[in-house]
């Protein structure tokens, strides 16, 4: 008998990194990794719960840009490109280390790893990997959602109904055109809610979606339930709120399990570490430092010297730590189970790139946990947030309140002195787009101006990702991030004065749609505030 | 048609030098937009604003005055708060104090007088502060994208136990 449910969210989303303008271009590398590190890695663990007949519930959100470049022929070359290269980087290791056993051994688990993934992407799924997730859904194991366009934050484009609307309906319609059906669920950007957002919700057909915890705490009404059960929040869709105990078990730096002593050590990369002349084909322009993704020693411990990695220590600890992770679940469903009217539900929502990449034994973690919370025996079952919904046919009435599950809880991540500059430039953007499909509403309008329109919305889209304000506070590739806002209001401006001079170049046009090539079917006439019918 | 690496780099390099995002605006607007509980975000511009005399404007601090649209009887005892802002800048932090939590905001931009009389420039939108939340600890990492690059030191995110994770 099950007396609760745990439902575990996998957040995968990068920003649309692709530049046909270089022969390579450095960015490019954040899908390279992920694909290697996470998502081969997650295909992995869902081909051998199958394979062993686990049953399962896992709920991965695909985010838009994710999804186009994943499915993108441009960036599946270049990845196999790059994963090529690091296997040649690892045979070249296991010569290095020839003297070394204990990093050879490493080594050699590199190259296995780097031609088992080559297998798995090339020639399991044809360099598909929406292949492998949508075969996974098509089981009934995984549930797949989706979430904004571009993860726009939405909160701070709420100027205008519309830039919301449009980030809700391109993301779905994105989504829809590459995984073949429409999703239940949807992943607010950065979990980041307005009251009345339910409502654009609704009309995109979405029936549930997560916030903070605090989101629910501090809604309408006082939750019965705390955050264990969902909010309808008036009009049907429900709110799902994020556990902050099973969120601090993995997310925290102090008492989080990714910090253990005995996993890989994420900054002690060979990229850094060895010699110039030996690293420089695999780094940056052969000069500048980069990660190569081979590591050779475990955390250790504060201020200790760096012991070399122990991988089955490290395998054994990440079944110990999903052991815990479960029993800590138990004991919270059995204590919930004395206070609410309903089995409790646990939402353990995490970022997909934390699992491989930061936290390299996130993955058998992950595996162990759902192997775990199969087994008939335990009181706490695996869900997805829609197998919950049809179980459970009433809910309470509240709305929840503005929050996200970024730094401090609300939108002073996105929205601070480093980057605050920018939603000037991205609001007049927005209403000039709406502007422009509003003056050509009654214009009878030529392939040139649809194009060129259409490429204009783009540029709107891929300007509003939440990831460049979130760059520029946090200091990483703040360079990258300003050029990326710039180019793409940019590329608006100048589609804007073309089509208002009616001086479109297609030269030009075709170089945007080239470089932003960013879903192709979508129509300028979703800016109009009442859409324009064919 | 077909183009080049380079005819793509070239375009994107003209565009960018020639369309780079400038601000400018022909008509007034004042836009406010919520950060936390008490904490909202004011960005304007005067536009060609005729209406007030030019040395005036030009000695004179810019008033936010701005009202609770939810709660309009018990915002202040005087129905809004004054706030003065900068006149150099297009846009400035407005840190309220004594707000009702989660209630509506709207404001108006303009010179004040003597008499409290604001010569208002433009209106904003409405825009709806956040609850406070209780005290929880907030847990979510922030770490993000996937790569380092050359600036970022190999320290730069590591914690006590020299893991990535804040």
């Amino acid at each position: 008998m099950k007396h609760g449910f745990l439902s575990i969210i996998l957040h995968a989303h990068l920003p649309y990194v692709r530049h046909p303008e270089h022969e390579s271009f450095f960015e490019e590398n954040w899908l390279f990794e992920a694909i290697t590190e996470c998502y081969i890695p997650l295909i992995g663990v869902l081909d051998r719960l199958e394979n062993d007949k686990v049953p399962y519930r896992l709920t991965l959100s695909l985010s838009p840009p994710l999804i186009c470049m994943l499915r993108d022929e441009l960036l599946q070359t270049r990845y196999l490109k790059y994963l090529h290269q690091s296997l040649e980087l690892a045979e070249k290791e296991i010569i290095r280390t020839r003297l070394q056993p204990e990093f050879q051994k490493l080594a050699r688990l590199y190259r296995r790893f780097y031609k088992k993934t080559l297998t798995i992407y090339q020639d399991q799924y044809d360099c598909d990997l929406l292949i492998a997730f949508k075969k996974h859904h098509t089981m009934g194991t995984l549930e797949l959602i989706t979430c904004a366009a571009t993860h726009g934050l939405l909160p701070l484009l709420n100027i205008s109904e519309i830039a919301v609307r449009n980030q809700i309906k391109i993301g779905i319609e994105t989504f829809k055109a590459n995984l073949g059906f429409s999703p239940s669920g949807f992943w607010l950007p950065e979990c980041a809610y307005y009251p009345g957002l339910e409502a654009l919700l609704a009309e995109a057909g979405i029936n549930y979606f997560f916030v903070d915890s605090h989101g629910i705490t501090n809604a309408s009404q006082i939750p019965r339930n705390g955050v264990y059960a969902p909010l309808n929040c008036g009009n049907g869709v429900m709110a799902f709120a994020r556990d902050p105990e099973s969120s601090r078990q993995v997310w925290s730096s102090q008492e989080g399990y990714p910090g253990d002593q005995d996993y890989r050590e994420y900054y002690k990369d060979i990229g850094f570490d060895l010699d110039l002349d030996y690293i420089a084909p695999y780094i940056l322009d052969s000069d500048i430092r980069i990660n190569t993704g081979i590591k050779y020693y475990r955390i250790t411990g504060k201020d200790l010297p760096k012991e070399i990695y122990n991988p089955k220590k490290a395998r054994v600890k990440a079944q110990q730590h999903a052991q815990d992770f479960i029993n800590k679940r138990q004991q919270q469903i059995i204590d919930l189970n004395t206070t609410m009217d309903r089995p409790p539900i646990i939402i353990a929502p995490y970022d997909a790139e934390l699992f491989g990449h930061w936290w390299f034994e996130g993955p058998q973690w992950l595996e162990c946990v759902l192997r775990l919370a199969s087994n008939p025996s335990n009181p706490i079952q695996a869900i997805s947030c829609s197998d919950y919904l049809a179980q459970q046919s009433s809910h309470q009435i509240a709305t929840p309140s503005a929050s996200t599950w970024g730094d401090q809880g609300y939108f002073s991540y996105w929205l601070n002195e480093t980057n605050n500059w920018i939603y000037p430039f991205l609001h007049k953007a927005e209403a000039e787009m709406e502007q422009l499909a509003s003056d050509f509403r009654d214009l009878t309008i030529n392939s040139l101006q649809k194009r060129a329109l259409n490429q204009a919305a783009r540029s709107v889209l891929l300007a509003q990702a939440s990831d460049w304000p979130f760059i520029m506070k946090s200091e990483t590739t703040t360079e990258y991030a300003n050029k990326r806002i710039t180019d793409h209001l940019a590329r608006f401006n100048y589609l804007h004065d073309a089509i208002r001079k009616n001086n479109i170049d297609n030269r030009y046009l075709t170089a945007l749609e080239i470089m932003d090539n960013i879903f192709p079917n979508i129509d300028f006439w979703d800016y109009l505030p009442s859409k324009k019918k064919n | 048609m077909k183009l080049t690496q380079l005819d793509l780099l070239e375009i994107s390099q003209e565009i960018r030098q020639c369309y780079a995002p400038k601000m400018s605006a022909s008509t007034p607007k004042l836009i406010l937009m919520p950060v936390a509980p008490k904490h909202l975000y004011a960005y304007w511009s005067l536009g060609n604003n005729k209406s007030i005399p030019l040395q005036e404007s030009s000695t004179q601090p810019l008033t936010l005055r701005i009202y609770s649209a939810s709660d309009k009887n018990n915002y202040l005892s005087k129905g809004y708060e004054d706030i003065p802002m900068n006149r150099t800048q297009y846009q400035q932090d407005v840190f309220l104090s004594n707000p009702t939590n989660g209630a509506s905001y709207q404001a108006s931009l303009g010179t004040c007088f003597s008499d409290n009389f604001l010569d208002v420039i433009a209106y904003s939108n409405l825009t709806q502060l956040p609850q406070e939340k209780p005290a929880i600890t907030q847990v979510k990492a922030d770490f993000h994208p996937l790569s380092t690059n050359k600036e970022i030191k190999a320290s730069a995110y590591n914690n006590d136990s020299g893991q990535g994770i804040k």
